[in-house]
């Protein structure tokens, strides 16, 4: 039965399958891996795009440790005022900080159109304040670092749930055949590490492809994508494995195991092909590069980072975290540690933004940056500030979101949330609602029950909505 | 709760400045009228609270009514709302003070609105409402009899087998399953060829394929027999116990590290792991197992070895990943006694009892009382004891038993070691003495450098060690002329005085540094050689002086003209006894400061070279231990699953749906766990060995009976064959809870030998194949693909391996960015899996890509995936490309006929010979290049990553 022609290589298709016996004859009920369908009513989740989606996608600035939001969003004159005096009022349980108010250096001043409020630690933020939405009365479950960014990413300050973006592949699938749609840039191995970009107990596709770790870029690939010898070489690698699983196919007659897992091997292959160029930074302009801050060491990795989610974002991929690594948590050291942060993230993400918007991707992006928590108003050591989850800023930018915007506020010395108050479960629900999910329907039945990624909580914060 | 009660109040203040008056201070209606309550309090409610706490309300929010009188005096999940005539004791006012909770949660009304409420229940909560008016729910309480009927809450029985429904039926699995098949209509699938069956059979018993050797005896001999011969060969081998553990491991959310956001090194799990291979493959009954999983550290035992297994099982209950720097930690213990309950329900029950800790189970006949009864038994137990650093917790540990001659050698150790840090604090001490002059040449009147007046440039230094005061300071010799540095000193009596001065010498200061002293007889000046000292350590005498009481002392230190460092630290004056007896100790006592010092050095060597020595410490488990017993108490419910929130008090006790017997324990021997360990394996449980039996089966039929085999409750799903399933665990309880009767008895059935064949018309009649007409096709687990892969290259090291984390410090992985946990992947190294370390958050992208368990939750059923990702790691991965190179020259180098080597590939990888087709496929492929090491590396490579490896036809 069997015809071969092989002139080195296997050709693909039509090794010893008659024309009677195609697999496409063969075919079961298609398994696409990463599915570029949503989620439907049949595979457990009760659809999803109930909401008209304002964004395709999101870019997460993650900044890991927590960043000072009296020192860049949240302007306290009080602060200012009675620095080195004593907080007026009781510091929550379990802090380290004594009570002695810390103004920070940084000038605050009035930015652009709106007046927004920002510091001079981020002057390339500051610059294009009128495009930033800031939520200034966030708080959050966890005084440590491990439940907070828990929640931040998982809306689980203990136990093992869901990454946002997984939850965002498991609803949306990728906009791109051949790429995952979840996609975590420079992911700190600390704090939970890989659970913090996991499935957990969803389909495991949808656990984030890990880019680099630890706030670096690294080389910038998939792992696995290239092996060792010659690309002829894997490419015949690739197409004899295919030709056994096929004569596999055949000896076994129906089976959805193989089956999915020639597509599976199909859609490596062709992110092989796909994947090398999307992820080549290297393709961009020197203008492009050096607006990201490429050429120079301090903005080097955050820059290419914030460059290729800009190239990922354009191919399709709907959630993308970009890790500062955990660099932000200044219990000493707050003018060193945070100008330094500073420095190596302000000026690619200003690019990103610039980027986006020439583009034409501005308007269905949303991009939200923020750390898994703020940091006290008090003293903690000479110079430093403990964590705040008590009340902290997050800034959301893209078309979804009101532009020159500040939401919230915490209280006078910026250590609670106290007006219109936003929980990170809200964020997250304000998250999906601008992809178009509603958070309450995003369900997955796991051990007995329907989990949720904001579990029985979470408010749709309309207010911030363009 | 994020707010402590001060701070709540202090944020009270804070809103009333930002919210502003709502109300007019001051009402004008007594607090016991109508009025008060039409005017101030029913607009309130109906405002504030009845979007959630009303009949009409989408969700009533804790089961609490607002809209009627009953409703407030009834409450909801935390008890009533109000107590009239006690504003204090009022759930309703301190929820709305943001104390007990935060309501509303939009905001907090303004004080003068709270204050209201307060003064309207002091004055006996007048409400004019119709106390009928809506009909009032209470919580919905869980019939439990009802919950009984429920097939797996019913007792186990024994249905009579069908008789021979099918022509091979030979015992209960087969007439059960051939009678359903039967009745379905469906003529199973003959036997599957002999080499499929073996390598099933292999895989399934050991978790490594059939060697060579073994599959050419096998096809010399393909009887029932010789078949019999082969599953008891297997059950009695080493790597069953090995393949069989792994399973458990899965359910007990193994691992060798912590994981969660302090990655501690779990230095003494691998002694469970350890247990697990021994009682698997000595086939401990498995209702001992679950005893010692659950109360081994309560058990009496009549001998070391039995007391040392039953202290290393209960590490079962400690294994699960923590959140060890929650600062709360009365919270952080309701969640590991959550996780312990949860992994105790569902390893064990197949019942998802974590939902109960909130509300009664939505699904299951799971009251939250039945919850708290088991909390109280965990809490009761101490699994988190100290710190390892501040608010990060550490777990519990138990010495284990160890020999008379390890005790002996300990104790004459510890004995030697106590003598000898004894002889070292005596020496330290005679070092002090002797060192005491440096207390001695601290007499007379020392002005430190800190108190001088400094005249240009000073740099502070403490870098040489010998300095008085915190340091010392130095022109950074530049700006020659422009420093000095003035040091005052009041002398309390006429006389003369020796001035020294301190600085630390070296070989970069000045030779030459120009002092000026004034003295009662006028100015003088000298220069000092900073190069070196002339009294030992640190001094050098400028002379003699004469000093008034009237006029301050005044010596200066400048840099005019030096060259080379000027340092200075301190300046001295001493009377003349101060000098004598100075002088006595600066040059009588070096000699016995050396000695000393000599001495010290001496003993410390003794005690590293003792401590070189050292025997073994005594070894620990990783074990939980009861609380003492006057902390041994019941548990309240904790409404909502509050830490805070706090209900009624639950006596310790178990599900009462389970049996209708006594669920609570009358009088526990501690904190209950032996009773429940007792509980658990009552031969009338009626869900232990039904759940246990049914993972069985699934390990080697493909699917449960029931497939949700971590769910037997209402949303799992309903076995297939509930009468088999029955019949098996009746006979697993008389048995004596034996596993390797009950697995030989299923791969000695037909139903496990049958072909997995497709077949379109019975597929039709059961696509899923419940009724088992062919076997499952079935994935191959991580750890057998990567130890079929080693075994194909001839590399597999059978021995196993231990203390796996012995090297690793507190933490595997500090939360820095400067990780080097990484490095533990120890994929490479050609044991067993399951004696390579297990990290949790670095799990070997391999073994992960192809669905090892996440040791973060407990995984029953592992999923199968097929992800590209898995195919990459197969085809790209440098470390299986090696396996594949030597497998390769091994199959090269094993004969000189192509057709041999062929046919050894085939056997050694994928376990069959080469049929028609495999042949010509080789031929085509190595077209006149049939010794290329490259075409094979390559052939090989593709065989490792095909379907047929990996999967179980």
């Amino acid at each position: 039965m069997t015809s071969l022609n092989f002139d080195g290589h296997f050709s693909r298709r039509g090794f010893g399958l008659t024309s009677s016996m195609t697999l496409g004859s063969l075919a079961v009920s298609g398994f696409t891996p990463w599915s570029t369908a949503p989620a439907s009513e049949s595979n457990g989740s009760p659809a999803t795009l109930r909401v008209p989606p304002r964004a395709k996608r999101v870019i997460f600035l993650f900044m890991h440790g927590g960043p000072s939001h009296v020192d860049t969003f949240d302007y306290k004159p009080l602060l200012a005022r009675d620095d080195g005096k004593p907080l007026p009022f009781a510091l929550p349980p379990n802090l380290n900080a004594s009570p002695t108010l810390l103004n920070g250096p940084w000038n605050f001043s009035q930015r652009g159109q709106s007046g927004l409020w920002v510091s001079d630690l981020l002057p390339h933020m500051a610059e294009r304040a009128d495009s930033l939405c800031v939520i200034r009365s966030m708080h959050t479950k966890g005084q440590s670092h491990g439940q907070a960014v828990g929640m931040v990413n998982t809306g689980s300050d203990n136990l093992v749930r869901p990454s946002v973006g997984a939850w965002v592949s498991y609803a949306l699938g990728s906009g791109h055949p051949d790429l995952p749609a979840h996609v975590a840039i420079g992911p700190a191995t600390a704090h939970g590490g890989p659970r913090n970009y996991g499935a957990a107990f969803l389909p495991a596709m949808h656990q984030a492809t890990a880019i680099g770790s630890n706030g670096n870029f690294g080389k910038g690939i998939i792992p696995y994508l290239d092996g060792i010898g010659e690309s002829a070489s894997i490419q015949e690698r690739f197409d004899l494995v295919r030709v056994f699983n096929e004569r596999h196919l055949i000896r076994a007659g129906l089976d959805n195991e193989i089956q999915g897992a020639i597509d599976a091997v199909d859609l490596a292959s062709r992110m092989r092909s796909a994947a090398p160029e999307v992820f080549d930074v290297e393709r961009e302009t020197q203008a492009t590069r050096t607006a990201y801050g490429i050429h120079e060491k301090a903005t080097r990795s955050f820059g290419e980072s914030c460059l290729l989610a800009r190239r990922l974002a354009e191919s399709g991929v709907r959630f993308i975290t970009i890790s500062s690594g955990q660099v932000w948590d200044q219990h000493g050291n707050l003018i060193e540690g945070h100008g330094k942060n500073a420095l190596a993230t302000d000026r690619p993400i200003a690019a990103l933004m610039d980027d986006l918007k020439q583009r034409g991707m501005w308007d269905d992006t949303l991009i939200v940056w923020g750390g898994e928590f703020g940091r006290t108003p008090v003293v903690q050591g000479k110079n430093g500030r403990d964590h705040n989850p008590q009340g902290f800023t997050m800034v959301l930018a893209g078309g979804a979101v009101k532009g020159g915007f500040a939401y919230g506020e915490t209280d006078d010395y910026g250590y609670y949330a106290l007006r219109d108050r936003v929980h990170m479960h809200d964020l997250h629900a304000t998250m999906l609602h601008i992809l178009g999910i509603d958070h309450e329907r995003l369900t997955y039945p796991y051990a007995g029950r329907d989990f949720r990624l904001t579990d029985v909580h979470g408010r749709v914060v309309q207010e911030v909505l363009s | 709760m994020f707010f402590s009660t001060a701070a709540a109040r202090i944020l009270r203040v804070l809103c009333v400045a930002t919210v502003g008056l709502a109300s007019s201070a001051v009402a004008k209606e007594p607090a016991d009228s109508v009025e008060f309550f039409e005017n101030r309090i029913r607009p309130v409610l109906v405002e504030h609270c009845f979007k959630c706490h009303s009949v009409d309300a989408a969700e009533i929010g804790g089961s609490l009514l607002l809209d009627s009188s009953d409703g407030m005096f009834i409450g909801g999940d935390s008890g009533p709302a109000i107590t009239p005539g006690d504003a204090e004791a009022s759930i309703l006012v301190s929820a709305i003070r943001y104390e007990s909770s935060e309501m509303p949660p939009e905001g907090k009304l303004p004080d003068e609105v709270v204050d209201d409420f307060a003064r309207w229940i002091a004055a006996g909560a007048v409400d004019p409402r119709k106390s009928t008016e809506p009909t009032v729910r209470g919580p919905n309480a869980i019939d439990l009899d009802e919950g009984r009927k429920f097939w797996a809450f019913r007792p186990l029985r024994l249905s009579e087998a069908p008789t021979d429904p099918l022509v091979a039926s030979r015992g209960i699995i087969d007439q059960f399953i051939g009678q359903a098949l039967v009745d379905a209509d469906i003529s199973p699938n003959s036997q599957s060829d002999a080499l499929k069956r073996l390598r099933r059979l292999a895989f399934d018993l050991t978790g490594l394929p059939p060697s060579v050797e073994l599959q050419n005896d096998w096809l010399a001999d393909p009887s029932p027999s010789h078949w019999i011969q082969i599953v008891d060969g297997m059950l009695a081998s080493p790597a069953f116990g090995e393949h069989w553990a792994r399973h458990w491991m899965d359910i007990a959310r193994y691992a060798d590290s912590n994981g969660s956001d302090f990655n501690a090194t779990f230095h003494e799990a691998w002694r469970y792991r350890d247990y697990l291979v021994r009682s698997f493959a000595a086939d401990r009954p498995f209702d001992e197992m679950i005893r010692q999983q659950i109360a081994g550290d309560l058990m009496t035992a009549e001998s070391d070895a039995e007391r040392h297994d039953n202290l290393v099982a209960s590490t079962f209950l400690m294994l699960g990943t923590k959140m060890l720097s929650e600062r709360d930690k009365p919270k952080l213990e309701l969640d590991v006694v959550d996780e312990q309950i949860d992994t105790i329900g569902r390893a064990f029950m197949g019942l998802t009892l974590g939902c109960a800790r909130c509300h009664d189970h939505k699904f299951d006949p799971v009251p939250t009382e039945d919850y708290y009864a088991l909390a109280g038994i965990f809490k009761s137990t101490v699994s988190l004891e100290g710190e390892s650093q501040e608010y990060v917790s550490t777990w519990q540990g138990t010495p284990l038993p160890t020999s008379n001659e390890h005790r002996d050698a300990i104790a004459k150790y510890e004995a030697e070691k106590e003598s000898l840090d004894k002889a070292i604090k005596s020496a330290e001490a005679d070092v002090k003495q002797a060192s005491a002059t440096n207390e001695a040449q601290h007499r007379g009147i020392i002005v430190d450098d800190s108190a001088a007046e400094k005249t240009g440039v000073w740099k502070d230094s403490n870098y040489i060690k010998q300095f008085i005061g915190t340091g010392y300071v130095h022109d950074d010799n530049s700006m020659k002329g422009e420093a000095s540095i003035r040091f005052v000193a009041a002398i309390p009596d006429d006389g003369e005085y020796e001035v020294r001065i301190a600085y630390s010498p070296g070989a970069s200061r000045s030779a030459a540094v120009p002092i000026t002293i004034e003295t009662a007889d006028g100015e003088e000046n000298v220069t000092i050689d900073e190069r070196r000292v002339s009294i030992a350590p640190m001094w050098g005498s400028l002379g003699k002086f004469r000093f008034m009481k009237s006029s301050p002392a005044v010596v200066t230190i400048s840099n005019v003209g030096t060259t080379g460092y000027v340092i200075a630290d301190a300046v001295q004056f001493l009377s003349r006894e101060e000098t004598n007896s100075s002088e006595n100790v600066a040059t009588g006592d070096p000699t016995a400061l050396a000695k000393a010092k000599a001495r010290v050095e001496s003993l410390r060597n003794d005690l590293k070279s003792l401590q070189s020595s050292a025997p073994e410490p005594v070894p620990v488990a990783m074990a939980p231990a009861d609380r003492p017993s006057h902390e041994i108490a019941d548990s309240v419910v904790h409404i909502r699953g509050d830490i805070r929130n706090l209900g009624k008090s639950v006596p310790r006790g178990f599900l009462r749906v389970c049996g209708g017997g006594q669920a609570t324990i009358e009088n526990p021997r501690g904190s209950g766990r032996l009773e429940l360990a007792d509980w658990l394996t009552d031969p009338d449980h009626p869900l232990v060995a039904r759940v246990f039996v049914n993972r069985v089966w699934m390990h080697l039929m493909g699917e449960g009976i029931v497939r949700t085999v971590d769910n037997f409750g209402s949303r799992g799903e309903l076995p297939s064959h509930p009468e088999l399933l029955d019949a098996l665990s009746v006979e697993f309880i008389r048995s004596g809870w034996h596993i390797k009767p009950l697995i030989r008895q299923i791969v000695c059935s037909t139903a496990y030998q049958r072909s997995s064949q497709y077949d379109a018309q019975k597929i039709a009649i059961d696509p899923e194949n419940r009724l088992w007409w062919r076997m499952h096709r079935r994935r191959l687990t991580a750890e057998s693909i990567r130890e079929s892969m080693l075994s194909s290259a001839g590399i597999l090291d059978h021995s196993p391996a231990f203390d796996l984390m012995a090297g690793q410090k507190v933490l595997v992985s500090g939360n820095d960015n400067n990780s080097t946990a990484d490095q533990i992947d120890a994929i490479g190294v050609p044991r067993r899996s399951i004696y390579l370390p297990l990290v949790r958050g670095y799990l070997s992208p391999m073994m992960t890509a192809l669905d090892a368990a996440d040791p973060d939750l407990l995984v029953g059923h592992r999923p199968t995936t097929n992800v590209p990702g898995q195919a990459l790691v197969l085809i790209n991965s440098p470390i299986v490309a090696e396996w594949a190179r030597i497998t390769s020259q091994r199959v090269v180098t094993s004969s000189t006929d192509f057709e041999d080597q062929i046919k050894l590939a085939y056997q050694s990888c994928l376990h069959r010979l080469p049929n028609t087709d495999d042949r010509e496929i080789a031929d085509a492929f190595f077209a006149g290049d049939r010794s290329s090491p490259d075409r094979w590396h390559q052939w090989i490579a593709a065989m490792f990553a095909s379907t047929e490896f990996r999967l179980l036809d």
